[in-house]
C-alpha cells in the first residue's frame, strides 16, 4: 500500500507537469484561438469523477491528435481512487476516444465520442490493507464532450460518459478481499473536466 | 506523451509488484512459539491441525494427486514451504492478515513480525506486537480453510453450515465452542496464563476438538438424537418409525470432509430365544457395510469414477447430511419372527467412523484400533408389542 503510493508519485507528477512546462515553452507566440488548422496536437490534465459499484474520483492525462476538420483521437490515463464500506479500491485506466466536432469553426466543440479502455483495478479490504485483489478489466465507453477555446491555445472542456467493463467483480469487506471467478460486464458513469494546451 | 507511457508503465509494474509478491518467510516458526507458550503447544500438538499434512487419509490421498491438486490440497494441510514447518502451525493462523476468499485456503499472510490476535488494540509484549485482529477471532479465519468447494466430491461446508444456522444467530463463533472449556458448548474459557510470566487472561483451548479429534465421538454424540417410535405390525414385519435430529446449531452431522466420514445407523433385533440378528447396517471383519445400498446413511453418496476413491475424480449423487438443528425419520422394516421366535426388542445404534472403511481400503491405509470400532453416537431400543 504504501510503497504503491510512492511508485505512482512520480508518474502522476510528471503527468501533471507537462501541461504547465509546454505552457511556459509557449508564452512568446502569439495569442491564439483553438482549433485553428495548425493544432493538431494538444495535451491535457483532467480530473474524473466515475459512479459505480465504487464511486472513484482522481485525476489524469490526455494527448488528442487532430486527424481532420471534424474527428479526433485521444489518449488518456486516468488514475482514480475511493472506498466503499472502508474497502479502498484505486482505478488505472488507459484508452482511447474517437471524438466527432459538431461545431468545427466555432469556440465551442461539441462532440459525441466513443472509445475503448483496460482498466487496473486494485481493492483492499478494510481493516487489512495487506490484503489485495486486482483485476484487468477491459471497457468500451460513449458519450458526449463539450470543450471551450480560450486564447493562448488553451481550451477547457468536460465530457460526460457512459462505460461498460468486462472483468471480475472486486469486492471488499474488513478482512477480506475477493475477485468474482466470473466475468461479468459491470456500467458505470464518468464526468471528466479537463484542460488541454493546443500545439 | 512519453510522460503518459512512463506513467503507464510505471503504475502496472507498481501494481505488478503489489499483486504478486511473495508471501512472507515464515519469520516466526512453531518452535519460536512454544518456548513461552508452552500449555497451547502441549494442547495444540494433540490437535488436526498439528498433524494435517501428516494424517494417513491426507498423506495417502496427495500421493496420488497431480501437481495443481497437491498444491491445491497444500493451501490448508501444508501451508507453509519451510521444511520444518509441517502442517498447520501457530503462524499459519496468528500471522494471517485476512482472506482472498472464504474456501479453498485462500488465506492472506501478514505483517511476519506481528502476532495476530484477540485484544481490543494493539499492545507490544517483550516478545512480539499483538495486533487485535476481528479475522482472527470471528469465524472468517476458519472458514478460510473448512470450507472447500471442489473439485469432484472435495467438498466441505463447515463454514455455511455455520453461517447459515442457528448458531451464528446466537452470535456462538468457532472459537466458542471448538476453544472454549466444554468442546462443542458455547460455556466460556479457563482462565490461565499465556505463558508462565504472564497475567490469567482468557485461555483458548488449543487442542480444536472437532469430528477429528481423538474426543469427537464426545462432541458428536452430544449432537445426535435417535428415537424409536412404537412399531406398527404390518404382512409378517413390524415397522419402526426411527428419526435421527442433529442438535448441533452450528454445523451439519456428519460435517467437516463429508467424503471421508462413515455414518450409519446399525439396527438389531433380539427374538425370544435372546439372540440377536442384525437387521441392517452390519459389517464385515474389514468394516465394510454387507447392505450398503439399503442401510441408513448420513455421509455422502458418492459415485467414484476410479478403482481408487479420491474424491477429486468422484461425483456426490446426494448430500445426505443432517442440517443443523434438522430432523429425519426413516421407516425400519424387522421380522416379526426369526425362526420361529418371535421379535422381542429392537435396538438401533448411530455409528460413526471418521474415514470411510471402505475408502481407507481403497487407498490401502490400514484400520487402526482408534478408526477401526465405529463409535456409537446415540443409541434407542424400543420392545416389540
Amino acid at each position: 500500500m504504501r510503497p504503491l503510493h510512492r511508485l505512482y508519485a512520480l508518474p502522476l507528477s510528471l503527468s501533471l507537469l507537462v501541461p504547465a512546462t509546454a505552457s511556459a515553452q509557449s508564452v512568446t507566440e502569439a495569442p491564439r484561438v483553438g482549433w485553428m488548422p495548425s493544432s493538431r496536437v494538444s495535451v491535457g490534465s483532467r480530473l474524473v469523477l466515475r459512479v459505480g459499484p465504487y464511486t472513484l474520483g482522481g485525476v489524469g492525462g490526455q494527448v488528442a491528435v487532430r486527424l481532420g476538420e471534424r474527428v479526433t483521437v485521444d489518449l488518456f490515463t486516468d488514475h482514480m481512487v475511493g472506498t466503499r464500506d472502508g474497502a479502498l479500491r484505486h482505478d488505472h485506466e488507459v484508452g482511447t476516444m474517437l471524438r466527432v466536432n459538431l461545431t468545427p469553426g466555432s469556440r465551442w466543440a461539441v462532440a459525441p465520442m466513443v472509445g475503448a479502455c483496460a482498466n487496473l483495478a486494485v481493492l483492499h479490504a478494510a481493516q487489512s490493507p495487506d490484503v489485495t485483489v486486482s483485476d484487468i478489466q477491459f471497457g468500451a465507453r460513449a458519450g458526449l464532450g463539450v470543450d471551450y477555446a480560450l486564447p493562448h491555445g488553451i481550451s477547457l472542456g468536460g465530457e460526460a460518459l457512459a462505460l461498460a467493463y468486462l472483468g471480475h467483480a472486486l469486492t471488499g469487506w474488513a478482512y477480506r478481499a475477493e475477485s468474482s471467478p466470473d466475468l461479468s460486464v459491470t456500467g458505470a458513469g464518468q464526468v471528466t473536466l479537463h484542460a488541454n494546451l493546443h500545439f | 506523451m512519453r510522460t503518459c507511457i512512463s506513467d503507464l508503465v510505471g503504475l502496472a509494474l507498481a501494481a505488478l509488484v503489489t499483486a504478486c509478491a511473495p508471501a512472507p518467510d515464515v519469520a516466526r516458526a512453531n518452535a519460536d512459539c512454544a518456548a513461552c507458550h508452552t500449555d497451547h503447544a502441549a494442547r495444540f500438538a494433540t490437535s488436526s491441525h498439528a498433524r494435517a499434512s501428516e494424517s494417513a487419509l491426507f498423506t495417502a490421498l496427495r500421493a496420488r494427486a497431480d501437481a495443481p491438486t497437491a498444491a491445491f490440497c497444500d493451501r490448508c494441510h501444508a501451508p507453509h514451504e519451510a521444511p520444518d514447518e509441517r502442517g498447520v502451525g501457530c503462524v499459519t493462523c496468528h500471522q494471517a492478515a485476512g482472506a482472498r476468499g472464504l474456501s479453498n485456503g485462500r488465506l492472506v499472510p501478514g505483517d511476519p513480525s506481528v502476532v495476530y490476535g484477540r485484544g481490543a488494540s494493539t499492545v507490544r509484549t517483550i516478545a512480539h506486537e499483538i495486533r487485535a485482529s476481528g479475522f482472527v477471532t470471528g469465524g472468517e479465519l476458519c472458514g478460510t480453510c473448512h470450507e472447500v468447494d471442489g473439485p469432484g466430491a472435495l467438498v466441505e461446508t463447515p463454514f455455511t453450515e455455520w453461517s447459515q444456522g442457528p448458531a451464528r444467530a446466537l452470535a456462538v463463533t468457532c472459537i466458542d465452542c471448538h476453544m472454549g472449556r466444554s468442546p462443542g458448548r458455547a460455556d466460556g474459557f479457563e482462565t490461565a496464563p499465556a505463558t508462565p510470566t504472564s497475567p490469567a487472561h482468557r485461555r483458548s483451548d488449543h487442542g480444536f476438538v472437532g469430528p477429528d479429534h481423538a474426543d469427537a465421538p464426545a462432541l458428536l454424540g452430544q449432537s445426535a438424537v435417535m428415537t424409536l417410535d412404537a412399531p406398527v405390525e404390518a404382512d409378517g414385519a413390524l415397522v419402526f418409525a426411527l428419526t435421527i435430529t442433529n442438535r448441533n446449531p452450528g454445523h451439519a452431522l456428519p460435517s467437516g470432509a463429508r467424503f471421508a466420514r462413515e455414518v450409519w445407523v446399525e439396527v438389531t433385533a433380539r427374538d425370544a430365544t435372546g439372540a440377536t440378528h442384525t437387521v441392517s447396517g452390519g459389517t464385515d471383519a474389514a468394516g465394510a457395510p454387507r447392505d450398503p445400498e439399503t442401510r441408513i446413511e448420513l455421509g455422502d453418496r458418492i459415485a467414484y469414477h476410479d478403482e481408487v476413491r479420491v474424491p477429486w475424480r468422484a461425483s456426490v449423487l446426494a448430500v445426505q447430511a443432517l442440517a443443523p438443528g434438522a430432523s429425519r425419520t426413516w421407516r425400519v422394516n424387522v421380522p416379526d419372527r426369526w425362526n420361529g421366535a418371535p421379535t422381542v426388542s429392537v435396538t438401533a445404534r448411530l455409528l460413526y467412523r471418521r474415514n470411510d472403511a471402505r475408502l481407507r481400503a481403497s487407498l490401502g491405509i490400514p484400520l487402526t484400533a482408534r478408526d477401526g470400532a465405529p463409535a456409537v453416537l446415540a443409541t434407542a431400543t424400543r420392545d416389540a408389542p
